[in-house]
């Protein structure tokens, strides 16, 4: 697992390709599987400040773009699919007419994340799923570890920390277990070479060194090689100091 | 300081003047050398720190100071800092742009600080005339910095500016240095931040360790932060 050009499509899994803007694609079904869209993210943040729903608008048309692109027969939320299932009335309406706009193109199928709540988001988003199965993969939201033979998971929001409060998605893949980055602009994410990653990563029994980081931005994806590999090369300043700082700044995911 | 390179510019022009200048630096180092910087002022004058690895050399520095493009610059700078966004909060409560009581109840701070931030970076790309914009750009350069008064600095500058290499910091830049008054000139976009990195990670990953620690180097070089 060596660093490679930026390109495309890059494949992640057996069967599994990262895209651009954050989204992977399931080569043999064609479903397009998006992770933590936190849609009506402005309404919950907000404190009923009645704040546009810019995120939704923009996170609905990336999707729609991608699975246009890339032909994808079904659209996969994993989890997290909203920010929280108390939406008022109005963006609870929003999210649902941007869904009909993706049901109107495919398949949408969601998996039910921390975020839906007790009610798993029904009442806003329609049915939803706690896990399901597509090309050998199971498709989770990933918060409470599953020990399947090939998962796929969100929740983590993994990110590569540019500096700043500046961060890139960056998915993370392995035979066993592949990690989507969120979609929702607002989270600064998880630095997939602290140590807060190696945490939230041990449940689900994967080496670092089996694991690589492919980080997106909205017109490529950037190969980076195993994340043992980047880790040590990125983290050699916390010896002096840098790590405390960087640190610091982590979000919590979910 | 750091292993990185700093410039220390003593103008005795006080602060508010001095924090002006700064940004008006810090945005002409970057259109010029691509470099971000991070700032901190006092009244004696503004210290800028580069990213480790980036080196300017004197003669560039020496000529940062000039009327010209002043306001362009002076925007620029101060886009990617706090205190626009900061302003803005205040600005737009008198506007009712933000609120602080909404459906019978008030908002709490954090959310009128996200509301705020969220909204002036929509307003910004849409449309930079909108009056709580510019109330906001007017507030931030006249009233908190002094952006008549550095341009009138700049303009009175009469030959190049000296630069000195002392052995030791003086006496004047301890004030300076153990400011509290920091910002920094990050104006380097996402994607191509992704890419500077990911170029260096692969002209190296994988051969001797001094190369791994380059690309350490690297990105901590990116990494600005108030000093």
């Amino acid at each position: 697992m060596k660093p490679a050009r930026a390109c495309d499509t890059y494949p992640l899994a057996d069967g599994v390709l990262a895209l651009p803007g954050g989204f992977a694609l399931l080569t043999a079904s064609r479903a397009l599987i998006c992770a933590d869209a936190h849609l009506g993210y402005e309404d919950v943040m907000g404190g009923g400040a009645a704040l546009p729903l810019w995120s939704t608008t923009e996170i609905v048309a990336s999707i729609a773009l991608a699975a246009r692109r890339h032909a994808a027969r079904e659209i996969v939320f994993l989890g997290d699919a909203i920010h929280g299932a108390g939406l008022s009335e109005g963006a609870a309406r929003a999210v649902g007419a941007a869904l009909g706009v993706l049901r109107a193109q495919a398949p949408v199928t969601i998996v039910a994340g921390n975020h839906e709540g007790r009610t798993r988001g029904v009442a806003v988003l329609g049915a939803t799923v706690e896990a399901c199965d597509r090309d050998g993969w199971t498709l989770l939201h990933g918060d409470k570890p599953h020990h399947t033979a090939r998962s796929m998971i969100g929740h983590l929001h993994p990110s590569l920390h540019l500096g700043g409060d500046a961060s890139a998605q960056a998915f993370l893949g392995a035979r066993r277990l592949v990690v989507v980055p969120a979609l929702t602009p607002y989270s600064v994410g998880l630095d997939v070479t602290s140590d807060a990653c190696a945490g939230a990563l041990a449940p689900w029994g994967v080496e670092r060194r089996d694991l690589q980081v492919v980080a997106a931005t909205a017109e490529r994806v950037f190969p980076f090689g195993a994340l043992s590999a980047l880790r040590s090369a990125l983290r050699a300043p916390s010896r002096e100091g840098e790590h405390a700082q960087r640190h610091g700044r982590h979000l919590r995911p979910g | 300081m750091d292993n990185r390179q700093t410039a220390v510019f003593h103008t005795g022009a006080g602060r508010r003047i001095n924090e002006t200048l700064a940004r008006v630096v810090g945005a002409r180092l970057h259109r010029r050398l691509r470099i971000n910087s991070s700032l901190t002022t006092d009244d004696n004058g503004f210290l800028v720190a580069l990213p480790q690895r980036t080196h300017v050399q004197d003669a560039e520095w020496a000529s940062l100071l000039h009327a010209k493009e002043f306001d362009d610059d002076l925007l620029a700078g101060l886009r990617s800092g706090w205190l626009l966004r900061q302003q803005f909060r205040y600005v737009a409560n008198t506007g009712l742009l933000v609120l602080r009581r909404a459906g019978g109840r008030s908002i709490r701070g954090g959310a009128l600080r996200w509301n705020a931030a969220k909204i002036f970076d929509r307003l910004w790309e849409a449309d930079r005339d909108f009056p709580l914009v510019r109330e906001t750009i007017r507030v931030v350069t006249r009233e908190l910095l002094d952006a008549p008064g550095a341009l009138r600095y700049l303009e009175a500058i009469d030959g190049e500016p000296r630069v000195l290499h002392p052995a030791a910091a003086t006496p004047f830049t301890f004030g300076i240095v153990t400011s509290s008054f920091g910002d920094s000139v990050v104006m380097d976009d996402r994607a191509s931040m992704v890419e500077a990195l990911h170029e260096r990670v692969l002209a190296v990953l994988g051969e001797s360790r001094a190369a791994v620690r380059f690309v350490a180097e690297a990105r901590t070089g990116a990494q600005l932060r108030l000093l």
